[in-house]
């Protein structure tokens, strides 16, 4: 057992010296204004809630787990392994809480470990599972939208949904907008069969602008609901609209920028990170687009190496 | 020995085992051969105890046999991230010495991350580990794909010496040939059940009769190309 807890140790170091302290310590400061408000609040925050945060953090986490196959031929028996991870992964959030003074709230967090002991516990994983229906409109060299759409299609009906509400509220257009935009992220992962690689940079690019067509035209009702009764809020749809495209800029092309895999994928995605996280924070997006600009070409310059690979 | 009785097994409608039976004494080598679909991979995950049978048992010496009796190397191992080479072994069995005794059959890096081995060797790597759990039932799905040719020519004479464990050992593969290097006997899957099992005397008759099944045509096909 001791020695599962040094190889989480060790694999947490590795990660954090193959991200860079450097880059880790930029994120750090460039995200105060998130996370500055968000400890004060932690510092007060009811045992109920903080408690309620470590079982959704750990159901999550424990659900989405893809590793069952490998702790079946462990020598420690699964359980103690699910429920060792979960103590380690809820350990500084609790402690974060005591650091704060919030000792009620520490207990309550960490009683997220419970969560693997439950019958349900018994399904890590289960989030895992394909999901296999047709879909009619998305083109098939487009599976990035297609697959998040077979994996999370409840979220994108109720992102749809709520673009029927944007001609009475704002809220109802960027409830819909951040619903894509989390959707988003789901999407480009490195799961692109090599047959379906672009084959030039221009194919790069029209790949880039059919996906961003796909998304305008899933957010057509909400921009046009929005501008019929919002239109005082016309800056914050165009804004709104910016921030779709640079997110999505900076995803397709952080795919491409870091396609074999290695230290720079670790620091490419941090690098992305602080994009995305820019995009959320008022006037970021200045910033975020220099990025996504800087992703993207080098996302083009490592076309080269995935033709002739 | 391990019994397999009158296995079924559905995928929604789509029934992929009906009623497989299959008797496999320690220390036997079985190769399953079937086309892609056959079943070959969901029976596997069903002797693992991955997937509970929709019907019939699967058993060892008389019990039901347990998850923690069964050693599987996958198709595509899985790799925690970070990890050395030792350290994925040692999650395994935290034994070092044993590690190091059986790592003289591929001299993998241990000290390096797995992330950074050629796909061959990470199947090298989740074969050593297969071997370190030391269990009673082996289950192999196509270890030899991706792995080099003298690394499978280790793997094929680790695996015809692992009768010596005792263990019943099941592999696939998609090449035949393989097959038949070390398999004691080899089954056909067709139509979700065990077709003919073929004894070691008749494996040329078998390669034959596959040849011979699967490009039997292809002299006819290209005679009428060059009429073309």
């Amino acid at each position: 057992m001791l020695f599962f807890l040094a190889v989480r140790l060790r694999q947490a170091f590795r990660l954090l010296r193959m991200a860079g302290w450097g880059i880790l310590l930029i994120l750090v400061l460039v995200t105060v204004g998130i996370w500055a408000p968000a400890l004060s609040q932690l510092g007060g925050m009811a045992p109920l809630f903080a408690g309620a945060l470590g079982w959704l953090l750990a159901g999550s986490v424990h659900l989405g787990r893809s590793d069952a196959s490998f702790i079946r031929q462990m020598e420690l028996p699964a359980s103690r392994v699910y429920l060792l991870d979960t103590a380690l992964m809820l350990f500084p959030g609790s402690m974060l809480f005591l650091c704060l003074g919030n000792w009620p709230a520490a207990l309550a967090f960490l009683s997220g470990v419970g969560v693997p002991v439950l019958p349900a516990g018994r399904f890590a994983g289960r989030w895992q599972k394909k999901a296999r229906f047709s879909l009619p409109f998305i083109p098939r060299d487009l599976f990035e939208l297609r697959a998040a759409v077979r994996r999370y299609p409840l979220a994108w009906a109720l992102a749809g949904l709520l673009q029927l509400g944007a001609a009475y509220h704002i809220a109802f257009f960027l409830g819909a907008v951040a619903a894509g935009l989390l959707l988003l992220g789901t999407v480009f992962e490195f799961s692109e069969p090599k047959e379906l690689l672009p084959e030039s940079r221009r194919a790069m690019l029209s790949k880039w602008r059919r996906n961003a067509q796909a998304l305008h035209l899933f957010f057509l009702p909400a921009y046009g609901l929005a501008l019929l009764g919002q239109i005082n809020y016309g800056w914050l749809i165009l804004y709104a609209a910016v921030a779709l495209e640079t997110v999505l800029a900076l995803l397709f092309f952080y795919k491409y920028s870091v396609w074999r895999p290695g230290a720079e994928r670790v620091s490419g995605g941090i690098f992305t990170a602080i994009g995305l996280l820019l995009v959320l924070l008022p006037g970021g997006l200045l910033a975020a687009i220099p990025m996504a600009v800087w992703v993207g070409w080098k996302g083009l310059r490592r076309q080269q190496y995935f033709v002739y690979d | 020995m391990l019994t397999i009785s009158h296995l079924e097994y559905a995928y929604g409608e789509k029934q992929v085992l009906t009623g497989l039976s299959l008797d496999i004494p320690g220390g036997e080598i079985h190769g399953i051969l079937g086309p892609n679909g056959a079943g070959k991979t969901t029976l596997f995950r069903l002797v693992t105890g991955w997937l509970k049978p929709h019907g019939g048992s699967i058993r060892w010496e008389e019990a039901p046999l347990a998850k923690r009796q069964t050693a599987f190397l996958e198709t595509d191992p899985y790799f925690y991230p970070y990890l050395t080479g030792l350290e994925y072994l040692r999650l395994i069995r935290d034994d070092p010495a044993r590690i190091q005794q059986w790592n003289q059959l591929f001299d993998l890096p241990l000290d390096e991350l797995a992330d950074d081995y050629s796909t061959g060797m990470q199947k090298k790597l989740a074969f050593l580990g297969v071997l370190l759990q030391e269990r009673p039932v082996l289950i192999l799905d196509e270890p030899f794909n991706g792995v080099d040719f003298a690394g499978n020519e280790v793997m094929m004479a680790v695996i015809r010496r692992s009768g010596v464990l005792k263990s019943a050992t099941l592999v696939s593969s998609h090449v035949l040939q393989t097959l038949t290097q070390v398999c004691d006997r080899i089954s056909l899957l067709k139509d979700g059940r065990i077709g003919e099992t073929v004894e070691r005397p008749a494996f040329a008759d078998l390669e034959a009769r596959i040849r011979s099944e699967t490009t039997g045509h292809l002299d006819e096909l290209f005679e009428h190309w060059r009429e073309i």
